[in-house]
């Protein structure tokens, strides 16, 4: 948000890369549920592939992977390993038809296919045991996968550039990755501008939040924008997700129209949002959770030594993430109980949320005060 | 041991040498092998010396003798030229040495007060020595109590930052932070502001600052003593011209030539030009080299034998029959690049400081040194890492603590059954592929599809507009004061920054639980409820401004419309401004402040409750 500045616009060059689309679609079956009666499955479904088609239709290199971030577990939807793949559409025997269908791009037609196929197999594959005590979503896994399907691909890519012989083994080795995309991507790729785009209809993720925000990190770290599409639920981490990487928020405000948001908020790629202004929602919750209770805090308590956040300073003032003693003395009172008038008498009061505070002697001093947001 | 100063001088009207060694001293006369006289530095108490005007020049040495009685020794200085000068160098160097004495012993011998130049001399130093000693516990000391103390760098702080200062003046002058209050949660500005204090500006380039004004066209620059002092300092030449010419020529004039000369301009790095002004005296000066007269300040007492080239003279190539070498020899050119010329300046200006980051005790083996750098460092091994060993627990076991966000996920979707949703999904998934067409269709989407796109598109263009706005704001394009007048403006950012600074001691006092604060806590509720009824107060003047901003645009705009006869656009008519903007700037700040008080109000009712449930 800082260094935003208009005449930038003009000075960089345009870089033709093509990119590559990492669609993580949040398959928690109750949600879908819930979702019905505005958004029916199908329809989500149908809007979804129709946008992934229209990415597949900016370039022939671009590429795209679907990762289903499911109730317990996280999985590619497309591209799947081979021998998967093989089973799953072995039975319909659809391949054969999407051949010779005159009415499709053909590489349209595999991607539909095989989305619908492997969705489908995922959801055979569930359980209703599985499903009784798993009603989160595994939106930590799918952003690990994501950002190493992202990795390998430039990796293989880059190889290509170098030394092709190692590069084409690998790249043969990674299974449908190279395949999907046509014999003629894999060699002539050097690098992809690469994306990750959440369809995330569930709830809160605290208990996942150190893994999460280590995927932010990661995806920080290697300029991957992550984008959210917010049908329903509420999650403050995978807003911070979208503001750290510079990614797109948008929480839809008719989520019915699914396939207008899409087109409009998300089919530009790294290099044309050089040239837009993103349609992001700016009102960031910066919250974190505790490490202790998994509770999001808006005062926390920061261990010194390794930065973990407890909702109350941990027992015996050792950090329980590395067991580093630590002096609380400095915080005095501070966050117990307010005094509000002179009395004698003791009185219970429960915790009071602030602003977060380091058990370091001046953090307090020094830390801006801040609107508690709830 | 060697003596500090020394000077002839006679002691009871023999003739002598007076040599001041480290703790005493003495006078040994003339024709004598050994000192006839020793006064230990220790048994001095007092010091008097003739004033310059006297011909005469003594010097006055009260000493106690054992048994507590003071006696004057009187040293008159006989060296037929110099004897001021020796006086001078002996008075300074006895006085230096009774300050260390009296440092060094810790008991405070009080000086006399007896009138004479000496001993204000001896108490001047003493007050330079303290000042100094002042000035280094300074440097080290950046306790937190110390600055939030020091009211004088507070005070300068407060000059220094316009902005801080009316936060301070609404804060804490008519509000209800104390100063300490104000300045604890600041102890970084004053920490940055006492380390900026102390540094001191290095040597620049003289020759370039100063620049010549043309007051009634006569060309005049101004002068002053640290200028021309700097300037000898890094052009010795120009001190060599002026000791050689300054009697002789007017001090005056001598600068105003030299300003206007071919040497200033070439020691400036200026190009010369053919019509450059000629001078006769300064022009003379122009082959010698100023950089010769300097690079004698930095020595090089010992070329490493890495680097020496001496031996090559050995190796001449022209006594084989070459041609003499004509590059890499040091040129004579009138006009040398301005590069050159700023090089050696630069040069020049790091040879006059004197290196703060280096222990002059410690001298490098410059031979050693390169020695070192020599070294194929890739061909050892790597050194051990010295890495703080961090132990992380296992991270499951304090996931799994039952807690709060299991009971939500318990919680979660209870009212679904997992068989139903399963089925749905199983059914919606099936076994055929979609119609992309028709599945697009489902569900309620075909009656008034269309108006929940255009609402679709309209909140992502609303969110695309707002980002405009956010960007174009933060990158300077639009005037941040939302269309609000100066004085309206500059009113909101003081009552958010005093707001802001109540807020902060409030949540500071509120959650210390300490209950002495409880007075503070009070007072600053006080202060906050003024600030809303202020900014009330400026949102109101706001309307008022903009109704007047928009009678006199009116006005303006029906006095062009009678000239002209150009029905006005309606834009030109418009104002921004308002309270609707103030109320929009200061959204965040009322909701934190309601925020405040309500906490405020929860935790008073409460302990009222408690106090009479406790009282019953």
């Amino acid at each position: 948000m800082d260094t935003v500045d208009a005449s930038a616009h003009y000075s960089q060059s345009i870089d033709e890369k093509p990119s590559l689309l990492v669609l993580i679609l949040d398959t928690n079956p109750y949600a879908w549920s819930t979702l019905s009666p505005t958004l029916p499955l199908e329809r989500a479904l149908a809007s979804i592939l129709i946008f992934i088609n229209a990415h597949l239709a900016f370039s022939h290199a671009n590429r795209v992977a679907v990762i289903a971030s499911h109730t317990k577990s996280a999985r590619f939807l497309y591209p799947v390993p081979t021998a998967a793949a093989a089973s799953a559409t072995g039975g319909g025997g659809s391949k054969e038809e999407a051949l010779r269908d005159a009415n499709k791009y053909r590489q349209f037609r595999l991607v539909e296919d095989q989305v619908q196929a492997s969705f489908a197999q995922l959801m055979k594959e569930t359980t209703v045991d599985g499903l009784r005590d798993a009603k989160e979503t595994m939106m930590a896994g799918a952003l690990g996968l994501a950002l190493a399907f992202v990795n390998r691909l430039a990796r293989v890519d880059d190889a290509a550039g170098g030394g092709a012989k190692d590069g084409g083994g690998r790249g043969g080795g990674g299974g449908g990755g190279g395949a999907g995309a046509g014999g003629t991507a894999a060699g002539e790729v050097t690098s992809m501008n690469a994306r990750i785009l959440v369809i995330s209809v569930s709830g809160d993720l605290a208990e996942q939040y150190v893994p999460v925000m280590n995927s932010i990190f990661a995806a920080q770290r290697k300029r991957i924008p992550i984008d959210i599409c917010k049908v329903a639920g509420e999650t403050v981490f995978l807003q911070q997700a979208s503001d750290t990487t510079r990614g797109i928020f948008m929480q839809l405000e008719h989520p019915e129209s699914l396939l207008q948001y899409l087109m409009m908020c998300f089919i530009p790629d790294n290099a044309t949002r050089r040239h837009l202004i993103p349609p992001t929602q700016i009102n960031v919750d910066f919250r974190a959770a505790c490490f202790c209770h998994k509770n999001v805090v808006d005062i926390g308590f920061v261990c010194s030594i390794c930065l973990s956040i407890f909702c109350t300073p941990p027992e015996g003032a050792i950090c329980t993430t590395c067991n580093t003693k630590l002096d609380i003395s400095a915080l005095g009172n501070f966050g117990r109980k307010p005094a509000v008038v002179l009395t004698k008498k003791k009185r219970t009061k429960k915790l009071k949320p602030s602003k977060a505070t380091s058990f370091s002697n001046e953090a307090s001093a020094t830390s801006t005060p801040g609107t508690p947001a709830s | 041991m060697a003596s500090t100063a020394k000077g002839s001088a006679s002691y009871k009207k023999k003739d002598g040498s007076l040599v001041l060694e480290k703790d005493s001293v003495t006078w040994t006369p003339a024709n004598a092998e050994t000192p006839s006289l020793k006064i230990p530095v220790s048994t001095i108490t007092n010091l008097q010396a003739t004033p310059a005007a006297v011909a005469k020049v003594m010097i006055k040495v009260f000493a106690t003798k054992e048994g507590g009685a003071t006696e004057p020794y009187v040293f008159t200085f006989t060296s037929a030229s110099s004897a001021r000068m020796e006086a001078d160098v002996m008075k300074e160097a006895l006085t230096a040495a009774i300050q260390t004495f009296k440092t060094n012993s810790g008991a405070a011998t009080p000086a006399s007060t007896s009138a004479g130049p000496t001993s204000a001399t001896a108490s001047s130093a003493a007050a330079a020595g303290s000042t100094a000693a002042k000035l280094t516990g300074k440097l080290t000391d950046w306790s937190k109590t110390r600055l939030e103390t020091d009211l004088e760098l507070q005070k300068s702080l407060l000059k220094a930052d316009q902005e801080l200062s009316t936060t301070f003046s609404e804060a804490v002058l008519s509000g209800a932070v104390t100063a300490d209050q104000f300045w604890s949660t600041r102890t970084h500005l004053l920490r940055a502001h006492a380390i900026e204090r102390e540094q001191k500006r290095g040597p620049y380039n003289v020759l370039a600052t100063i620049k010549p004004k043309t007051v009634d066209n006569v060309v005049r620059m101004s002068l002053s003593r640290e200028a021309i002092h700097d300037i000898f300092d890094q052009h010795p030449l120009v001190k060599r011209v002026y000791d050689e010419n300054v009697p002789k020529l007017p001090e005056e004039e001598f600068w105003s030539r030299f300003f206007l000369s071919r040497l200033f301009k070439k020691l400036k790095g200026d190009k010369l030009l053919p019509t450059d002004n000629t001078d006769p005296i300064l022009d003379r000066y122009l082959g010698r080299d100023d950089e010769e007269n300097s690079r004698k300040r930095r020595k090089i007492e010992h070329v490493p034998r890495t680097m020496d080239i001496e031996g090559n003279e050995q190796n001449l190539s022209q006594k084989k029959g070459n041609a003499p070498d004509l590059t890499m020899r040091p040129t004579r050119t009138e006009n040398v690049p301005i590069i050159k010329t700023l090089n050696s300046l630069s040069l020049k200006l790091v040879d006059l400081v004197a290196p703060a980051d280096s222990d002059p005790s410690h001298v490098e083996d410059q031979d050693e040194r390169y020695i070192n750098e020599q070294r194929l460092i890739d061909l050892y091994g790597d050194p051990e890492e010295e890495r703080i060993i961090l132990n992380i627990r296992d991270q499951r076991q304090f996931f799994s603590a039952s807690s709060n966000a299991d009971k939500a996920r318990r919680e979660l979707y209870t009212n679904l059954k997992p068989e139903t949703v399963l089925q749905e999904m199983q059914r919606t998934l099936g076994d055929s592929n979609l119609n992309l067409l028709t599945a697009l269709a489902s569900g309620n989407a075909g009656k008034g599809s269309k108006p929940q796109l255009s609402k679709a598109t309209a909140q992502i263009v609303a969110a695309a507009k707002d980002r405009r706005e956010q960007m174009l704001n933060s990158s300077g394009f639009k005037h941040k004061s939302g269309g609000l007048p100066p004085n309206v403006f500059n009113n909101v950012t003081l009552v958010h920054a005093t707001t802001n600074e109540f807020l902060r001691h409030f949540w500071l006092a509120f959650l210390s639980g300490d209950e002495k604060r409880a007075g503070d806590i009070t007072k600053l509720v006080n202060s906050l409820k003024n600030s809303k009824e202020r900014i009330a107060s400026i949102a109101k003047t706001a309307d008022d401004e903009r109704e007047l901003e928009r009678a006199r645009k009116k006005k303006e705009a029906q006095e062009e419309y009678k000239r002209t006869g150009v029905k006005p656009k309606r834009k030109t008519t418009e104002v921004g401004g308002g309270s609707k903007v103030v109320e929009e700037l200061l959204a965040p700040t009322i909701v934190a402040v309601d925020m405040a008080l309500s906490k405020y109000e929860a935790a008073l009712g409460k302990a009222e409750k408690g106090s009479k449930t406790a009282a019953a």
